[in-house]
Formats: structure tokens, sequence, C-alpha cells
């Protein structure tokens, strides 16, 4: 399945909202583990996008020491970021359950 | 918030130029190497680890590429870099650039004259308060728009009481009148303005020392002026103490009240107004029906023009209840203030937009082509970079940003040109052009400049970039560069050039049509010879002079006639003078014949009327048709005779001799107190007709009466016969010099006298036809600059259409076809979209000159003639032009055509 736009954001900042900071592969690897393997993504493709939400201000990064002592960045989500979650998880809940609700409509209803 | 902060960062990022190409790259590794090791510890081989982690992570010069996109604004560096490129690429066909940037600036430079001229005339605000809600009020003909009178002072003064939509009503003489100012200093001739006392605050203007016009000074007797600043300066030294002061003028005593500020103007043709006094409205009583006064208002601030019209409508209607005879086809009319002084010039501007827009199409076909030619040149090129991955639409962006560049260093070029333009502009316009002095390059021309640049760019370089864009790759590589013409780009080619010589053609029937006209001008017959006569006015106003009596007459004192005599004599007795002359101006006045049964008052023929002396015909030069001409056995106690002009002689006695028979004038017909001449007056000659107001007048029905007899009292207006004379001298040599001469004679018979408007009458004349002249110069620049252009333009198309089928051309040589088969199909070709270029162009000229109808001069606007010769110029050019490209044809060497096949 592909990701929809804004929708692979979203998965980013919660995934940084429950595990705490974490480098690129990191992310790449806990998105692919959640959705369990639903997702075929390009991992690359996830690095232009922290790049747009460290500018919106929703990330912030800095370099570290991965797990293998080698140098790498990690990436922790912002005030802002916690608040964008939010809001965008009451969104999307919203919409899902509107969708959900069309969705069950049967053609006796 | 989020998007204003990101971009920002891009901003920031695209201002500073820096790149964290270091961070991705350190990121992609560690990335790598973490997806390797957890391959490897699933249990893949290390080669395999590697593999499978770069594929899982994708591609990786496209997330750099994306990465780096988010870190600046693509589009706007792609720009930069394709201005760049596109610089680059102009300036490597330097010939090519030189062409397109000549002709968009000729193109746009003309636009750019114009539309500044256009934008100071019709669209600068006038100088008055709340210019918009200034109206002008007059009477409209119905069947005839154009034309237009003032209405009476007693409807003035009637709607001054009722008329509920307008905060006020004023009224101004639309002509200045000439008056002597004497005292200390030596006589000068000033011009004066007559207004009612409210005018100036109608319009908003106030006086910067002194006082406003107040009702008291138009009550009879009382007298006031405003002076201008100028006069103020020149006359008084800006004396700070001429308030209160009087001033003679006319030999009258004027107080001055007041001081206007410098720059003030009630009308765009009366800016250079020395004094302005308010107008007697005694006249009201005296005159009520005389339409002299032009009537001014200022709309309420609720009012509409649309609601102002209505009431003047219901105006109109209750006049012509009353005065069906006057307004029978006549309405009343409100305009704003703006489009009425803009008359004239309006229309004629349009027109002039018109011809420069059609200049810039012409031009912009012409870079077109010339960016098609080269496309095809850089076929090989745009293949090149396709191939390297360049999209469709990136290529496209680039070619219209090369089109746009070159539209924009064209425009530059253009607003020098336009700068330039303007100058021709100005030093052609006739002194009647309104507000010449703030005509000049503005922001809102530079606006407008930029504007018209930008769309050039996007009209000519559309089809080229579209055309480069579809380019198709495989065929492209597959000829190793070679380019087969397509056929497609043939037909825009053509279809171009059609276009160009039909916008051509169109200007050229326009100046064409100018030219004839002008043509037709310069051959009237204006009835007298102009050349070597000097002339200048004077205008007797003092008690020596002239009595007033009761009742609004005037009495003639002899000194007047004696005044004429003396400055005749003089004038005779200057060396180089071959013969001088006085005659008063002319006169419309009624007049019946006698023994013919007595028209109703209505229907009395009108003439102009003119005191001469004995000498007046032979000084001017005109030619008694029949008779005798008044001469010196004419006296004041012999019988009063006339002369009558040709005009006169047809409309009255149409199928009898004139000769013999008596004309009785009627005085003051046109201010209200009408007195019949003392005498009858026996026809004694008749003479050709005179156009002094230049060869577009109409012969208009003419008297000539002898200066030795007349009566002596008048109804006020009408002494002026007798009071203001034109001097004219013929003279041996340049009439000009005997100028100094002229004003000498007169001041040493009066030093209180001046004479003013002294000019040869050749001057006078040009003066007449110079609107004529002026926008034929104009039609013709801009016809001729079109036509240049279209020649570039067919001479570009042919010589391209040459250059590709060499190979053709060679090959048939070779196989014996003769050269003037060559010469022939090439010229063939390019004269056949000559014949399509002119037949669209007759057709759409056809439909498009009646415009200019308003410029031409007994010439119709489908002239069959102008239009055939403008065709016959047309082609010929356009042969000529495809002749050096057919030439080239010919010149192709089939040796050397086959050998690099």
């Amino acid at each position: 399945m592909d990701v929809k736009q804004g929708t692979l954001a979203l998965m980013v900042l919660k995934t940084l909202e429950a595990m705490g900071p974490l480098h690129g592969y990191g992310i790449a690897r806990r998105v692919e583990q959640i959705s369990g393997d639903l997702l075929a993504l390009n991992q690359g493709t996830l690095y232009p996008l922290l790049l747009k939400l460290e500018q919106e201000g929703a990330i912030a990064s800095e370099w570290g020491v991965s797990e293998n002592n080698r140098k790498a960045r990690f990436y922790r989500l912002t005030r802002a970021g916690r608040q964008q979650v939010r809001a965008e998880t009451r969104d999307w809940e919203q919409t899902t359950a509107l969708i959900g609700r069309f969705l069950a409509i049967k053609a006796e209803d | 918030m989020r998007a204003l902060r990101r971009f920002l960062m891009r901003l920031a990022r695209s201002v500073v130029r820096r790149r964290d190409e270091e961070r991705l790259r350190r990121e992609i590794e560690e990335h790598l190497a973490l997806q390797t090791e957890e391959n490897l510890r699933a249990g893949l081989s290390p080669v395999e680890a590697r593999r499978q982690a770069v594929l899982k992570f994708g591609g990786v010069e496209s997330v750099k590429e994306r990465y780096r996109d988010e870190q600046g604004f693509p589009m706007l560096e792609n720009l930069v870099g394709d201005a760049r490129y596109g610089i680059r690429a102009l300036l490597r066909s330097p010939g090519f650039l030189l062409v397109a940037v000549i002709s968009l600036a000729l193109g746009i430079g003309a636009n750019t004259t114009i539309f500044t001229v256009a934008n100071a005339v019709l669209h600068r605000p006038l100088p008055f308060k709340d210019p918009d809600k200034l109206v002008v009020i007059y009477e409209q003909n119905t069947k005839r728009e154009q034309s237009r009178r003032d209405s009476p002072l007693s409807a003035m003064v009637e709607w001054q009481e009722k008329a509920q939509s307008f905060e006020q009503i004023e009224g101004m003489v639309w002509h200045s009148e000439a008056k002597t100012l004497s005292g200390e200093v030596a006589a000068e001739r000033v011009t004066m303005q007559f207004l009612t006392p409210g005018a100036f605050s109608l319009l908003g203007v106030k006086p910067a020392r002194g006082r406003a016009f107040t009702r008291d000074d138009a009550v009879p007797g009382n007298r006031s002026l405003i002076i201008s600043y100028g006069l103020w300066q020149r006359r008084f030294g800006g004396d700070p103490g001429v308030i209160g002061r009087s001033v003679r003028v006319a030999d009258e005593l004027w107080p001055i009240v007041g001081v206007m500020p410098a720059g003030v103007w009630t009308a765009p043709w009366m800016r250079n107004i020395d004094l302005w006094t308010p107008i007697d409205m005694r006249l009201n009583e005296l005159t009520p029906q005389t339409r002299w006064i032009t009537t001014y208002a200022r709309l309420k601030q609720t009012v509409t023009l649309k609601q102002a019209q209505a009431e003047m409508d219901a105006f109109a209607l209750r006049m012509a209840e009353q005065q069906p005879d006057a307004y029978k086809d006549w309405t009343v009319k409100v305009e704003p203030v703006g489009e009425t002084y803009a008359r004239g010039a309006g229309t004629a501007l349009y027109m002039l937009l018109g011809a420069t827009g059609f200049i810039l199409l012409i031009a912009c076909a012409n870079v077109a082509n010339l960016l098609l030619a080269r496309g095809a040149k850089r076929q090989k090129e745009i293949a090149v970079r396709m191939s390297l991955g360049a999209g469709r639409r990136r290529l496209f962006q680039q070619m219209l940003t090369e089109s746009l560049l070159l539209s924009l260093i064209g425009g530059a070029a253009g607003i020098a040109a336009g700068r330039a333009g303007l100058r021709i502009f100005l030093a052609m316009a006739p002194d009647s052009f309104p507000r010449t002095d703030e005509i000049a390059i503005n922001s809102n021309v530079l606006l407008f400049t930029l504007a018209v640049s930008l769309l050039t760019g996007i009209v000519f370089g559309l089809a080229p970039a579209w055309r480069a864009a579809q380019l198709r790759l495989a065929p492209m590589l597959k000829e190793g560069g070679r380019q087969s013409a397509s056929p497609s780009r043939h037909r825009s080619n053509r279809i171009l050039a059609v276009c160009e010589v039909t916008l051509a053609f169109v200007l050229l029937v326009g100046a064409g049509l100018m030219i004839n006209s002008v043509l037709r001008l310069e051959r009237v017959d204006v009835g007298y010879k102009p050349e070597n006569l000097l002339t200048g006015r004077v205008q007797l106003g003092s008690s020596k002079y002239v009595q007033v009596l009761s009742g609004n007459m005037k009495r003639v004192t002899p000194q007047a006639p004696m005044f004429y005599q003396q400055v005749k004599e003089r004038l005779e007795s200057i060396p180089g003078v071959r013969s001088a002359a006085v005659a008063s101006m002319a006169y419309s006045q009624l007049f019946w014949v006698v023994g013919r049964p007595a028209p109703p008052r209505q229907q009395l023929p009108q003439a102009t009327v003119q005191e001469i002396g004995p000498d007046y015909f032979e000084t001017l030069g005109i030619s008694l048709l029949k008779g005798r001409p008044i001469d010196e056995s004419d006296r004041e106690g012999t019988p009063w005779v006339a002369v009558v002009n040709q005009a006169l002689a047809r409309s009255i006695f149409p199928d009898e001799d004139p000769l013999g028979k008596r004309l009785h004038l009627r005085f003051g017909a046109s201010h209200g107190e009408e007195r019949d001449d003392e005498q009858a007056r026996l026809i004694v000659g008749v003479v050709a007709d005179v156009k002094s107001w230049g060869p577009a007048q109409r012969a208009m029905p003419a008297i000539y009466t002898s200066d030795r007899q007349h009566q002596w009292v008048y109804p006020s207006g009408d002494s002026a016969i007798h009071l203001q004379k034109m001097l004219y001298i013929r003279s041996r040599g340049e009439p000009s010099s005997f100028g100094a001469s002229m004003r000498q004679a007169v001041s040493e018979v009066d030093r209180d006298q001046t004479v003013f408007d002294v000019m040869p009458e050749t001057n006078r004349l040009e003066m007449q036809i110079g609107r004529w002249r002026f926008f034929r110069n104009l039609y013709g620049i801009f016809a001729g600059l079109a036509l240049a252009l279209a020649v570039v333009g067919i001479y570009g198309v042919m010589s391209y259409s040459v250059a590709e089928r060499r190979r053709e051309f060679g090959i048939r040589m070779a196989l014996g076809a003769e050269t003037s088969n060559v010469l022939r199909q090439v010229l063939g070709q390019g004269l056949a979209l000559s014949f399509a270029g002119v037949g669209i162009g007759i057709a759409a000229g056809l439909g498009l000159t009646r415009f200019l109808s308003n410029l031409l001069f007994e010439v119709q606007p489908q002239d069959p003639l102008t239009f055939l010769a403008v065709s016959l110029v047309m082609l010929a050019v356009a042969a000529l032009s495809c002749y050096i490209p057919a030439r080239r044809a010919t010149m192709v060497d089939p040796a050397n055509v086959l050998r690099t096949e």
C-alpha cells in the first residue's frame, strides 16, 4: 500500500512521540514494524520529510551516537510538534469515524 | 505559522546558498550501515546484506534531489538558472539578439510614447478640486452628435435657481479676448477671460493674494480684475502692492482685486490668460438668447451623473415646449469636465494607440518567427538536454524564460526609444494639442511598459516554446542531428508572415488616407495669396475712438478711421512694402435683398461682413470675377456699395446677375438689439471665395463693404467692425522681417495702441492644417515602422525557407532546372504570402478605417484609389524583400550540395 500525502508525516510524528528521540533508520524501522509490512516504504523518502518537519518546527535534530557507536542524527519532537500530533490525531479520528459511517451504509438503511 | 516558518527557512537557505548535503550523506551512510548490520544478523551474506539495504532505501539520487528541493525554492532557482542559461544562449547569437531587440524596442517604444501622451491627456487629474464631480452642461444636436452649442445665459440663470442636482452652477467664456494693457510701461497685448463671479470657487481655485470675485463685482458699473501670476511677475515685478491698484485695459481703468497662484487655468486651451473679469450679469436681460457662455456645474456629492442628466432632460423638454424652433433636434447634455477637456485628442489618441498596438503585434510576429527559425537550429541542443533527463515542462519553462528575458531587454530598449519618440511627438504636436507640458514618462508609464513587455514575451514566446517542448527525441537522434523541416513549422512561419503583411497593410492604408487628405488640403485654393503677406491685429478701445451711449449703443468717433488711415499710410511708406491694406475682422450679420418679399426674421440669410479699404483685394491677391472692386471713388457721399463673394452670389442669386442688386444689412442680431444699416448697398462686384480659416473651411457667403461708407452708431458689439482691424503688408521679401516696422507704425500713430498676432499669413494658414499634418506624420511614421518590420519578417521567412531547402534546390538544378525557374518559384511563394496578407488586409482595412473619418478631409475611409495604391506598394516592397532570398536559392551550387549529402 502506498502512503497518502501527509499520512507519513503523522506516522513519523506519532512514532517520535511514543519512542522519544530516534535516528532516521530507527524511525524507518519503527514505521515498518508498526505497519506490519502493509506499507511499501522507500526508506530514503523519509529524509526529505524529516527536513520538512524540522523546517516547520515540529521536530528538532542533533548529532548523537548510534547503538554501534557511530555518529547519527537524532530527531525529537518539539513542543509545537506535540501540539501538532494532538491536533492531527483528533482530525484523523474524526475523519475516519465519519468515513466509517458512510462505509457502513447498506442498501436497506 | 508552520508554512511561514518553513518558507522562511527555505528562503534563508536560498539566500545564503548553503546546502547541507554533507548531513544527508552521513545520514544515508549511517542508515545503510545500520540496515546492512540488521540484514547480516538476519543471516544474509555481506554482499547481499548491503544490496538489500540499498534496495530498501530506494533511489539515492532522487532522495537527494527532493532533499535539495526542500532546502530551497526549486522553481526560483530554476528560473535563475534558466535566465543565466538564456543570457548565454542569446549572447551566442548576437545577430538574432540585435534584430529581435530592435524589433521589440520599436514596437514597445511606439506604445510607450503614445501611452505616455494618452496617460497625461486622458488620465491625469485636472488641477481642480474634486474634478470628478465637475461637469459641463451643453446642448447637443440629436442628428449630428459632434454639433454642440452653449446654452443661453437665461437658461443658466434658471438652472442656478431651480436645478436640484448641483451644488453650484457657473459660467465661463471659452475663448479669450485680446486687450491692450497700457500705462507707464509700453502698451502690451493681454488676454482676458470672462467668467461668472463664482466660477473660481466652483473649480476650487483661490487667489494667492487679494480676494476672489464676489457677486457685487458683476453688478453693472462695477469693475474688477484678477491677474495671473505670469502677468504679475512680468508687468508688476511681483509687487504685493498691486492689489487695489488700477490698470488701464482698453483705455478704461480696472482695479486689481486679486492675483492667482502660478499655473492656474480654467480650460486646457486657455492656459495663458493674463486677466480674469466677471461677466456683467446685466447681459442676461440684454441678451437672453445669446449663447456665448459655457455652463459649468458641480454635482452634489450624493448625485450621480445619470441623475443629473435625467434632471436636465426634464429642463430640455420644457425648453423645447417654450421655444420649439430653437430646440428642434437639440437636447441638453451633462458631461464630466475631464471628457470635455480631452475632446478632440481622445478619439485620435485611441486611434494612435491602436496603430502602435498593431506595430507591437508585427514586432511580436517577427520575433516569434526568428525564434521558430532559431528553435530549428537548436533542435540538437534540445535533444541532448532531453536525453539527459530534462522534462518537457522544464524545457518549455526554459524556452519561455528566454523569451521573457528577450522581451525585458526589448522593453528596456523600448523605454529609451519611447523617450526619444516622445521628444519627436512633442516637437511635432500642434499648439492646439492639449496639455503638452504635462506629458512625461512617470511610474504609470513604466508599469505599462513592463506589463506590455512581459505580455509581449509570452505572446511571441509561447508557440516556439511549445514547439521546442514537443520535439520527438527518437527521430532526432536517429538522423544524427540533421533536422528535416516539419510542415507544421513552415505553416506557422507563413501564418505569421501573412499576419505581419495584414497588419502593416492596415496601417499603411490609414497613413495613405491621411496623406491623401493633406494632399487635397494643400491643393485647395484658399482664394487669396498668403505668400509674402504679413498680418497683424489692432483693437481700439479708448474713449478717444468710441463713446458709450445710453441703451447699450456705441458711437465710433472720426478718430478711429483717421487712426487706421494714418497707420496704412505709414505701412505703405516702409521700404520693401509693395502695398498695404486695412480691413475689419469678418462678423456674421443678417441681411436681406432689397426688392424681394422680406422673409420672416428667423429666415433672414446670414453672411460674414467685412469692412475694407480700397487696396484690400489687390493686397491680398483676391481675384475679382465680375464688376469692379471697392475703390477710391466710393466715399461717404456716394451711393453705398458692396462686393460679394461667389458663395453668396451662388446661394442668393442662383439664376440672376448679382450686379446691380441691393443688399440691406441688419446689425445686432447676436446681441439681442437689432438695428438696420442706414442704407442699402449696391452690389458692384463679385470676388472669389476666401478661406482664411484654412482650406478645410467651407466657403461662407461674404459681403465686403467700404470703410468710408458706414453709420457711426452701433449696438455695442458691432462697433468692433470699425475698431478691431487687421493690418496687411504685401512685401517684396520675407514678410516676417517687417514685423518691427508694423509695430513701429502703430505706436507712432498712437503710443497707447499695440498690434498683436503679428505673423506671416502662411504661418496662420499652417496652423489651420497643422492638425492634419500632425496626424498624417504620426501615422506615416507608424506605417513606415510597420512596413519595415513586415519586410524584415517576410525576408526572414523566405531566407529561412530557402536555407532549409538548399538541398532541394541543389538537386533540382543538378537535374537541369533553370535558374529562372527557381527564382520564379521562390518569388511566387513569397508573393503568395503577400497576396494573402494584402487580401485579408483589404477586408480588415475596410472595416477599420471608418474610425479614422474624423481625421480625413474629403477622402472616404474606403477610398478605392488609396487601397489600390497601398496594395501595390505593399506587394512591390514584399517582392523586393523576397528577391534576395530568391537570388540566393539560384546561387546554390549543385555539386556542393550533392557532395555533402
